[in-house]
């Protein structure tokens, strides 16, 4: 237990100088969360992660970063960037929830001010990849039998243990190479539904 | 995700590959069943979580042998039982039946607003954990668990409001913020261990920054050294005027 205490209290420490002190920009708090990552990799002056709270008294608006959260303010000369968009600073607080978002501030990062909030667009899918959540209901009230498909749940774990559409199995992308041969059919012609925590 | 899952699965060679693009919220949006797996309900019941687990069968079959932390509520009984279910609506509701639980069972709760509803997937016939007998009644209790160490934020923000003289608001963010909570006490997190004589060991303390990060160091030093400390794991906004906004994260 001591040694557990110890090492806790030297992580504490460690995270404390790393990114908590003030003055020590140059160490750098995370700027990227773990899940952008596999398609983007960390700016200066820019924080990719997913909206939190946004605060409309305050001016501010959160970003989380895994464990961490960014408060940034902004002011009415912040922009939002939807794909070719450029809208004001009212929109920000329509934005959903945990949308992912790369905010670009300037400043400090003990005090940033946001400059842009470029919003992550959906994700183009090919049209023959294309399939409709009434299809996917059809194909459930079938079951995997009698339907002929695989309905593969590629979030997390965690989240696929929180609850699933019936009938799917679980594979995470970020197993998806370890997994693979043994989760998916052998059959390679059979139908195949992957879906996430999207929309994608 | 599954976007890039469908295509590593096309480059492994499948042939008939599509993605709900709508996802899991798409689903959920049209009244889609969502299914609780086994394993999710046994991880549940090992971190001993907050959830409410109602039994539908019958009040025998409850009482020969239900899951850990069950209620029992007939499914004959459910719609009249509405009152029983906790106020917070974002409470995980998990149903089971013999069979899997219906969906119209499933969607009844849902309409109630209690968003994170689920059935046990193949019901009680498929669980493979315990059962336990006895009675479990059908009082639903739930209380949403903290995590440890840490105030909701409802309970901080009426003590920075009323300010009882047993317990010390403690400010650990570093020197200059705009506004300060009125008699906390301010020491920033990182002279803490040099200055915790100036921190009254006969008071609860509860510590405060601005993301909970430095609150949660502050609230293990405090704890180290015999303090009744707890910390705010939320957003803390506070205005040169003493406004407050606490949110969580």
């Amino acid at each position: 237990m001591i040694t557990k205490n110890k090492s806790s209290l030297f992580l504490a420490a460690l995270l404390a100088v790393t990114f908590c002190t003030a003055g020590a920009a140059q160490a750098g708090k995370p700027n990227i969360a773990g899940g952008c990552k596999k398609c983007h990799t960390a700016q200066p002056d820019a924080v990719r992660g997913n909206l939190g709270n946004v605060s409309q008294d305050f001016n501010t608006l959160q970003v989380k970063v895994g464990e961490i959260v960014w408060v940034v303010n902004y002011d009415d000369k912040t922009t939002v960037v939807k794909g070719d968009k450029t809208l004001t600073a009212d929109e920000i607080s329509k934005l959903p929830a945990k949308k992912e978002v790369l905010v670009s501030y300037s400043g400090d990062e003990s005090k940033p001010l946001a400059t842009e909030i470029a919003v992550k667009m959906p994700y183009k899918i090919p049209e023959r990849q294309k399939i409709t959540n009434a299809e996917v209901v059809d194909l459930v009230a079938m079951g995997p039998e009698k339907g002929n498909y695989t309905l593969i749940d590629a979030r997390p774990t965690g989240a696929f243990l929180g609850g699933h559409i019936p009938t799917a199995i679980s594979l995470p992308y970020g197993k998806f190479a370890d997994e693979c041969t043994t989760i998916l059919p052998q059959d390679k012609d059979r139908l195949l539904v992957f879906y996430c925590g999207g929309p994608t | 995700m599954s976007p890039f899952s469908a295509r590593e699965a096309e480059e492994l060679g499948h042939t008939n590959v599509k993605v709900l693009s709508t996802g899991i919220p798409g689903w959920k949006k049209n009244k889609g069943l969502v299914v609780m797996p086994a394993n999710g309900l046994k991880k549940m019941i090992h971190e001993d979580a907050s959830y409410v687990l109602v039994d539908l069968r019958s009040k025998e079959a409850a009482t020969a042998g239900h899951i850990k932390g069950a209620v029992s509520i007939p499914a004959s009984e459910l719609a009249a039982a509405k009152d029983a279910f906790p106020k917070d609506k974002s409470a995980p509701v998990i149903l089971y039946n013999d069979d899997q639980a219906s969906t119209e069972v499933f969607k009844l709760v849902k309409s109630w607003g209690y968003k994170n509803t689920t059935v046990l997937n193949g019901g009680a016939k498929a669980w493979d954990g315990k059962f336990f007998p006895g009675d479990p009644g059908s009082k639903i209790v739930y209380v949403k668990k903290l995590k440890p160490g840490t105030i909701s934020i409802a309970e901080f923000k009426q003590i920075a409001a009323d300010r009882p003289a047993n317990i010390i608001i403690l400010d650990v963010r570093d020197a200059g913020m705009d506004g300060h909570i009125p008699g906390d006490l301010d020491i920033p997190q990182e002279q803490l261990n040099a200055r915790l004589g100036e921190v009254p060991k006969d008071k609860e303390i509860i510590v405060h920054c601005n993301t909970g990060i430095l609150a949660s160091m502050a609230f293990d030093t405090l704890k180290e050294n015999g303090y009744n400390a707890r910390y705010v794991d939320a957003v803390v906004q506070i205005a040169a005027d003493g406004k407050l906004e606490v949110s969580p994260k």
